[in-house]
């Protein structure tokens, strides 16, 4: 079904977006990895504008991460008091992206600087999944035991204004939280991702929080940043297409719940290895696009 | 199918058009365009009587649209964009038809004059930051269009029937500016016009389309305030339903 998308203003098979929503949902639901980080490269593609990629991409993580939230919240697994001191941070870093996403575009340089922040973060996510995910099946056929935890923070527990966090039972600076809810915050408004893959095991590795409470207190924030990143980019920037954004939040809650009803029958470390190759092969195409000679040298786009 | 029936419009013309009417009737088969969620381009049919035998130029100019250009050069090994420059005052959409090439059937100044030379319309925009070298980027522009297909000429796309009727079919993309479309048709005999109409085609956004594209636009706050809601109130409802059923 052909529908013209008022924000985009382009023709797009509805059906295919629904299908990258289920795709993504899929293996999202798979692996327990956010999908945010393929659903803008793929929009990219298929020649939506990149900043209306990237807007509808934040966006729509608002649409799937709600019911994990809830369900997190509801379980009493969110550290509320992190969670409002990181969403200082990324309110922050996501207001300032915004703006900073919008100076970009106004000089012709957003597309580029997306495709090479993608490249470079999609890179280094995709081959350390990779070589993690070898490591894991290879050590279990050999029967190796699992390396204990990284050692690391004792920097983090020197920084000033420490206060407790009594849910997850830790005593941390504020400003921890905040730099790292900034960067997350700056990286869903510049890629439209959610942020998880870095909010995850920095929780876990730095600022050691419990394992029960990493996912709550992430999905939380990570709601409530895109929430935020998705009302500024439709505010300032014009940039989310309500049909993009409908039709993902739809394949991506049905591909999620398949995903994780597939994932409890089968091995972890092998889909670790299919989403790692994925995830590079995203990389290698989009960085293609930085080396390759363009067709055309001058490009033009309609300012609407 | 659709355009073998254009093609019996003419002849449904040549029955309704008195003979005492002048040298050039036109008519459209639309004069509105409406943009829906389901539109994906129209074909808009010019077709109309001549009294004397000549050549047919029709000419459909959309408002002016602003365009942003970049320009890409390599830099080490990656292609980066070197300069960027705003288009303003060119037709969004510009397609000449016409029955025989129009550079053999009316002379540079004729054509100059009526605005039927793609290089002019090019010219006449304005370039913002101006360029170092405006010519480079004035045929950049038009190879653009019409690479997009918003400029477009074909001088075999109006027929002309027994030196007394004519038909053409504008092919209007998906992607089009809104506004008021002005149709120029003119007949040409001897190296000059002997007659020529003008029409106008008023394109709009209808229904839910055109209502949310507006608001969307004009309260972009509210609009993305409203859509994060339905986002998050879609993921929680469908969440719990499925969450439900699965239990």
């Amino acid at each position: 079904m052909e529908l013209f998308l008022p924000i985009a203003h382009m023709d797009v098979n509805i059906w295919l977006i629904v299908s990258f929503g289920l795709a993504v949902g899929f293996l999202s639901g798979l692996t327990g990895m956010g999908g945010g980080i393929l659903i803008t490269p793929l929009l990219i593609f298929i020649g939506v504008p990149p900043l209306v990629a990237v807007g509808t991409g934040a966006a729509q993580i608002v649409g799937g991460s709600a019911i994990g939230s809830y369900a997190h919240w509801r379980m009493g697994n969110v550290d509320m008091r992190m969670a409002f001191i990181l969403l200082i941070g990324s309110w922050t870093g996501g207001l300032i992206g915004v703006h900073l996403a919008r100076i970009l575009e106004a000089g012709g340089h957003f597309s580029l600087v997306v495709t090479f922040l993608y490249v470079v973060l999609l890179g280094f996510i995709g081959v350390s999944m990779l070589i993690e995910s070898l490591l894991a099946l290879r050590k279990r056929s050999t029967g190796a035991h699992k390396k204990p935890l990284p050692e690391g923070g004792s920097w983090v527990q020197r920084l000033p204004w420490q206060i407790d966090f009594p849910v997850s039972g830790l005593r941390l600076s504020v400003l921890t939280p905040i730099l790292l809810g900034f960067g997350v915050g700056l990286l869903t408004a510049l890629m439209g991702v959610g942020g998880g893959f870095i909010m995850v095991p920095i929780m876990l590795y730095v600022l050691k929080m419990p394992t029960k409470v990493v996912v709550g207190t992430s999905l939380f924030q990570l709601l409530f940043t895109t929430a935020e990143v998705g009302i500024l980019q439709a505010g300032l920037n014009h940039a989310v297409d309500p049909y993009l954004a409908l039709a993902l939040v739809l394949g991506s809650i049905f591909g999620t719940q398949f995903g994780a009803k597939a994932g409890a029958r089968m091995q972890g470390g092998q889909l670790r290895l299919v989403l790692a190759l994925v995830i590079v092969a995203v990389a290698i195409k989009m960085g293609l696009g930085l080396v390759i000679p363009p067709e055309h040298l001058f490009a033009m786009a309609r300012v609407v | 199918m659709k355009c073998r029936g254009y093609l019996l419009i003419p002849l449904l013309l040549a029955s309704v058009v008195p003979a005492s009417a002048g040298p050039l009737v036109v008519a459209t088969n639309v004069d509105r365009v409406s943009v829906t969620s389901h539109f994906t381009g129209r074909n808009v049919l010019v077709y109309g009587a001549i009294s004397h035998p000549g050549q047919v130029i029709v000419l459909l100019r959309s408002p002016d649209t602003t365009e942003a250009m970049t320009q890409k050069s390599k830099t080490g090994p990656i292609w980066l964009i070197r300069a960027k420059v705003t288009v303003t005052g060119t037709p969004g959409i510009w397609q000449m038809l016409s029955s025989a090439p129009v550079a053999q059937i009316l002379p540079p100044a004729t054509r100059q004059k009526l605005g039927l030379e793609p290089a002019d319309v090019a010219k006449l925009g304005h370039y913002l930051p101006q360029p170092q070298d405006p010519e480079l980027w004035q045929q950049a522009f038009l190879r653009n269009k019409f690479r997009r297909q918003d400029y477009v000429i074909h001088s075999e796309g109006v027929h002309v029937w027994h030196h007394q009727l004519f038909s053409a079919v504008i092919k209007l993309p998906a992607d089009l500016p809104l506004g008021r479309y002005q149709l120029n048709t003119y007949l040409i005999h001897d190296q000059q016009v002997v007659a020529d109409q003008k029409q106008t085609i008023n394109v709009r956004q209808v229904g839910f389309q055109g209502w949310i594209a507006h608001f969307a636009k004009q309260d972009s706050w509210v609009y993305g305030v409203v859509l994060t809601l339905l986002l998050a109130g879609l993921g929680l409802g469908l969440g719990i339903v499925m969450r439900r059923r699965s239990a």
